[in-house]
């Protein structure tokens, strides 16, 4: 038996040492010691040993065995290993091929610039409200001071769904219904989409606005200009001049008109600010004191003031885009800009 | 509006300021100034004035004269084609190197072979007129070698001010110098007109009645006779260039000049035409049509107010003349008409007329009360100084509400609260000074004022607080962030929902269309959505831009195949796109529609990008079904997919309906052929329609943490053929159910071919077992797989590969 196992060592070692593929040292493995191994085999007739061979002869057959074991084991790493230095080598590709893509999709510019404009007044700690765009001449127009002879109501700007019912001209309705519906202070700023019935190369009969409404006890002018300024510097940057010029609207008293120095003349006048150096950007005021009558605050308790800006002169002014009408045009090459 | 600022210089003093300055000042408080435009081209400074020294025929040209010029120190030889001129005369001469506007540069010239050094110049050549017959002559007093255009008084400036429509005041010349005395505290002086006034009473040529003083409170009326109808003098006719107003005749400029100089819109009637020499201020009642000088028949409202004579109306009062009364070359005498009309009336009759003309702009914004009368003696002035008009004695003035403006009071120490600024009282009074308010009562603390007549817009403390923001100047206020506390209120919009679906759709390839909320009614037809669908239930506009655009649209797919298709014209061929947008449906008993938010898509074209190794494969249904399962799963919802009541726009077999909690909320597949047929598109197209307001309400963003299982999973390949017919789902839910350690069951292979008998499909799965509390042993898995298989068998008839 000894003699038998030696030699079954030697051949399982020569086998291996002339193997090349990891499939033969498997399949030596298998051939020695496996379920019907030659070795293992060879073992069964342990039994047959007299009691006082049998340990001595067990010994070395485990001995053995864990020996083959071994070998088997470096010679299955080393051809492994040999195997994949030459999957390596064997591995280089050509770096400069362009890489996979997955279709990815743009959000479209406006809503890039209200998530802008929305984000920096929150981060103001402003709430953010919304409200219908078929909305009733009370909220579009007589609750913000614009009675039913303004000159402000002409039938040509307004799309109307019936007499009392129009397409919400400006996002300012939503004035009314937030103070409607809480007390002072108010902190809101609403996006949305506005109709006008104007259609020509610097008009769409739909557009985007966002209007704002700060009310509380003590909110002054300053306080005004302070936010406003502030939102400039954020969206535009933190350098460009800011100017507050006197205007008029219905439904704020003193009124406003924001410009900024010109984004790409910066201040010495071209074609995009009709050579005046300035944009106008925003509209804004004091909120008239019969506003709040509709809503039934008190001026004399409360004070604060209302901003509103056009979504797509914002976006047009940022990415330096020359046609409004590319916004609802939905080209492909348009979109994927952004 | 354009204003003269030598016009403005007549009212004002303006030593020493900067037009270009004046204009930044009038912006800063108010006035907003777009342009400041030197009235000529500089270069025009270079004509000179000269005199004719010696004149002679041109020896080569019979038309042409040769002329000596002298401009004080050098004489010049100028030939020149007019005749109007004689050897003495002063004319205007531009030497060589003069750039005309229009392009024309002097140079020395040869004209029929004698040289030409200069050009003598005619109104036109200097734009002052559109066509001249001769060169200019000047006056004799008019010193040598001085710019023409300073002599003439021509280096002007004009301002170009967009007027707010609560400043009305301001649409006038001395409306602009009213406020550049305020801002610069200045004196404002505006002259009395004067004139003789001839022995005969205006009262005894003209009788004026106000059958409506509400709507005409003053009607002033100023008679010349015997006027003689001429060209308007030189200065006359620029300064209504200026303005942008054609020059007719004397007449007719001299009630234009007024207007633009006070305010004061004017008519003139000629005397004679007027019947019964009655003037009637009354509403058109049952005058139905009238023919106004545009000789343009238009249909009257009851309520216009019109100016008649003894036999009708002759004029639609402050809006426009009408044909049968206007000043013609035989007209001898004339009337002038000042008067106050109420605006909203103004207002209200020019847009059902559908006009609007200089007069009614500054009716409808409220003209100055005080000044009517003064605006008909100005007219008056100018008709004798430029007519030869003999004005009649006593103008005649029915005035049946004489105006009052009201008291306004305003508080130092509100005022300075609102506006966040610290002003002592005595600032305020000077301001409120500057502009000419009459201070009625004061305490310490406030003022009581009564605002000048010309002031339609100060009715209120707030509109005294803007006027003393903006003469204190709006930049001098200081910039401060308020605190923002915590407000009440709730239901503020949360844009979690709407950011992560745009994300998704994004991470799936799609670009955010935004499109009208507008549609073509007849959209749906090409959709072939039935009559009586709740689609067809529109919001209509009444007065739409057009038939494509003149509902309210209930689907966003409409426009979103639009896109596509523009898209696909311009030879793109992989498109995805989505919105995210409202649409309206109208609601029984409620005014306003119901605005509800749908997420909608459009695909078509590859499935990825093109790439050497990407498969060559085009999008189909599943893609779809795997941004929605997507948005199912990021809202931790599960939606269920039917087959049952399939979409007319969609190929019958390859729709589906999706549903939430057993409601339907949208449908997607593929685009039924026939329709992308008819869009000419010739690729598959996939579309998606989802109501979002389910989402909102049912979504979870809030995950609950589930225990990690600390035992590994076992998995199980399996492959089954079954009958083609037999839904994955159903095949799948058997496997789930059939023990409760099946975790997942994922389809990884469906193999219809050569082995496989031909309605069948052999579908490979892998199984995820799982068992919570302890390791699965082979001989378990092993069992239930057994078990499987005999269910497969016995419920589908499946053969197990």
């Amino acid at each position: 038996m000894k003699d038998k196992l030696q030699q079954l060592l030697e051949k399982a070692t020569q086998a291996l040492n002339d193997s090349t593929l990891i499939d033969e040292v498997e399949a030596l493995r298998v051939r020695f010691l496996g379920r019907k191994g030659e070795i293992t085999t060879l073992l069964k007739a342990l039994g047959t040993l007299s009691a006082d061979q049998r340990p001595v002869m067990g010994q070395l057959a485990n001995e053995i065995k864990e020996k083959l074991h071994n070998r088997f084991e470096e010679a299955r790493k080393k051809l492994a290993q040999a195997v994949r230095q030459q999957q390596v080598a064997a591995g280089t590709i050509d770096i400069t091929l362009p890489g996979r893509q997955q279709f990815h999709g743009h959000i479209h510019p406006t809503s890039l610039v209200i998530n802008d404009i929305t984000s920096i007044f929150t981060r103001m700690g402003f709430n953010i409200a919304r409200g219908p765009e078929v909305e009733l001449d009370y909220y579009n127009f007589e609750a913000l001071n614009i009675p039913k002879d303004h000159p402000a109501r002409q039938m040509q700007d307004t799309f109307y769904i019936s007499e009392d019912i129009v397409l919400r001209t400006h996002t300012s309705p939503m004035q009314i219904r937030v103070m409607e519906k809480q007390e002072p202070p108010v902190f809101v700023i609403v996006p949305g989409k506005v109709y006008r019935c104007d259609s020509d190369l610097t008009h769409t009969p739909m557009f985007h606005q966002v209007e704002g409404l700060m009310v509380d006890t003590k909110i002054t002018f300053s306080d005004l200009k302070g936010v406003l300024t502030n939102f400039l510097h954020l969206f535009f940057n933190p350098n460009v001049k800011v100017r507050f010029r006197p205007s008029y609207f219905p439904f704020t008293e003193p009124s406003a008109e924001v410009d900024i120095a010109c984004v790409i003349c910066h201040g010495k006048g071209c074609r995009v600010c009709s050579h005046t150096g300035w944009l106008e950007i925003l509209g804004c005021g004091m909120v008239d004191p019969a506003v709040y009558k509709f809503v039934n605050y008190d001026p004399e308790k409360v004070s604060g003031f209302a901003f509103g800006m056009g979504v797509e002169r914002l976006a047009m002014l940022r990415y330096g885009i020359d046609d409004l009408r590319l916004f609802f045009g939905n080209d492909i090459r348009f979109l994927q800009q952004f | 509006m354009n204003v003269s600022w030598k016009w403005i210089g007549d009212f004002v003093e303006l030593d020493g300021i900067d037009p270009v300055e004046a204009a930044e000042r009038l912006t800063m408080s108010g006035l907003e100034v777009s342009g400041v435009k030197p009235l000529f081209d500089p270069e025009l400074s270079r004509i000179v004035t000269a005199r004719i020294t010696t004149m002679e025929k041109h020896p080569q040209a019979d038309k042409l004269s040769l002329c000596s010029v002298f401009d004080g120190q050098e004489t010049f030889s100028i030939i020149c084609g007019a005749s109007n001129m004689k050897a003495g005369d002063q004319v205007a001469m531009a030497p060589i190197g003069t750039h005309f506007p229009n392009g024309l540069t002097i140079k020395k010239a040869k004209i029929r072979s004698i040289t030409s050094s200069g050009m003598l110049c005619s109104a036109a050549e200097l734009g002052l007129e559109e066509e001249s017959s001769g060169i200019i002559v000047l006056p004799e007093s008019a010193p040598l070698g001085i710019p023409v255009m300073e002599y003439l008084e021509l280096d002007d400036y004009i301002l170009e001010i967009e007027i707010t429509p609560n400043r009305g005041d301001c649409l006038s010349v001395i409306g602009v110098a009213r406020e550049i005395a305020a801002l610069y505290q200045r004196q404002f002086k505006y002259p009395l007109p004067s004139f003789p006034e001839s022995n005969k009473k205006t009262a005894g040529l003209v009788s004026i009645q106000i059958k409506n003083p509400d709507l005409c409170p003053r009607y002033v009326g100023r008679i010349a006779e015997q006027i003689v109808l001429a060209d308007s003098p030189l200065w006359m006719k620029q300064r209504l260039q200026s303005a942008g107003v054609r020059s007719i005749n004397n007449v007719v400029d001299i009630t234009n000049y007024v207007m633009l100089e006070t305010g004061q819109p004017l008519h003139a009637f000629d005397l004679d035409m007027v019947a019964g020499k009655q003037i009637i201020v009354r509403t058109a009642k049952d005058n139905k049509t009238f023919t106004t000088l545009d000789e343009i028949d238009r249909s009257l409202d009851p309520d216009t107010l019109m100016i008649c004579d003894g036999k009708g109306p002759v004029a639609v009062a402050g809006i426009m003349g009408g044909l049968n009364s206007e000043i013609t070359e035989n007209t001898q005498n004339v009337l002038i008409e000042s008067a106050f009309f109420q605006p909203t009336s103004i207002r209200r009759s020019a847009r059902l007329l559908g006009l609007s003309t200089e007069s009614s702009y500054r009716f409808e914004r409220g003209v100055d009360p005080l000044d009517t009368d003064l605006a008909a003696d100005r007219a008056a002035e100018l008709l004798h100084q430029l007519a030869r008009g003999k004005v009649s004695g006593e103008r005649l003035d029915v005035n049946p509400q004489p105006h009052q403006s009201s008291k306004v009071t305003i508080r130092t120490d509100y005022t300075n609260r609102l506006l966040g600024i610290d002003l002592d009282a005595a600032t305020i009074k000077d301001i409120l000074e500057r502009l000419q308010f009459d201070l009625v009562e004061s305490d310490g603390n406030s003022f009581t004022v009564r605002a000048p007549s010309y002031r339609f817009d100060i009715e209120r403390e707030a509109d005294l607080i803007e006027e003393v923001a903006r003469i204190y100047g709006y930049n001098n206020i200081p910039t401060t962030l308020p605190v923002i506390r915590e407000q009440g209120g709730s239901g503020y919009d949360d844009d979690r929902l709407p950011r992560l679906l745009k994300s998704l759709a994004v991470a799936y390839g799609y670009s955010e269309a935004i499109n009208y909320s507008f549609a073509d009614p007849s959209a749906l037809d090409r959709l072939h959505i039935p009559a009586d669908d709740w689609r067809r239930n529109f919001v209509k506009l009444i007065n739409p831009l057009t038939e494509e655009l003149s509902v309210m649209r209930t689907s966003l797919l409409p426009a979103l195949l639009n896109n596509l298709v523009d898209n696909y014209r311009v030879f793109h061929r992989d498109i995805r796109l989505f919105e995210y947008g409202k649409i309206f449906l109208p609601r029984d008993n409620e005014r306003q529609p119901d605005e509800n938010f749908y997420l909608a898509g459009v695909a078509s074209g590859r499935r990825c990008p093109l790439h050497f190794e990407n498969p060559d494969k085009m999008v189909d249904f599943y893609d779809i079904k795997g941004l929605l399962e997507n948005i199912a799963s990021t809202c931790k919802l599960s939606f269920s997919f039917s087959t049952e009541n399939p979409e007319s726009y969609l190929h019958p077999g390859q729709a589906a309906t999706i549903l939430l909690d057993h409601e339907t909320i949208g449908c997607f597949g593929q685009l039924h052929p026939d329709i992308a047929e008819q869009l000419d598109v010739s690729q598959d197209v996939f579309t998606f329609e989802l109501q979002v307001a389910p989402l909102l309400a049912a979504a979870g963003f809030r995950p609950s943490f589930q225990f990690i299982p600390r035992y590994p999973a076992s998995y199980r390949d399996l492959a089954v053929v079954i009958d083609d017919s037999i839904d994955a789902e159903e095949l799948i839910k058997t496997i789930q159910q059939s023990n409760k350690l099946v975790l997942a069951v994922d389809i990884f292979d469906i193999y219809k071919g050569s082995q496989i008998p031909v309605d069948k499909k052999s579908i490979a799965l892998k199984i995820t077992f799982q068992d919570m509390n302890k390791t699965l042993t082979d001989k378990k898995v092993n069992a239930i797989i057994e078990k499987i298989s005999k269910r497969l068998k016995h419920d589908f008839n499946g053969q197990i590969r």
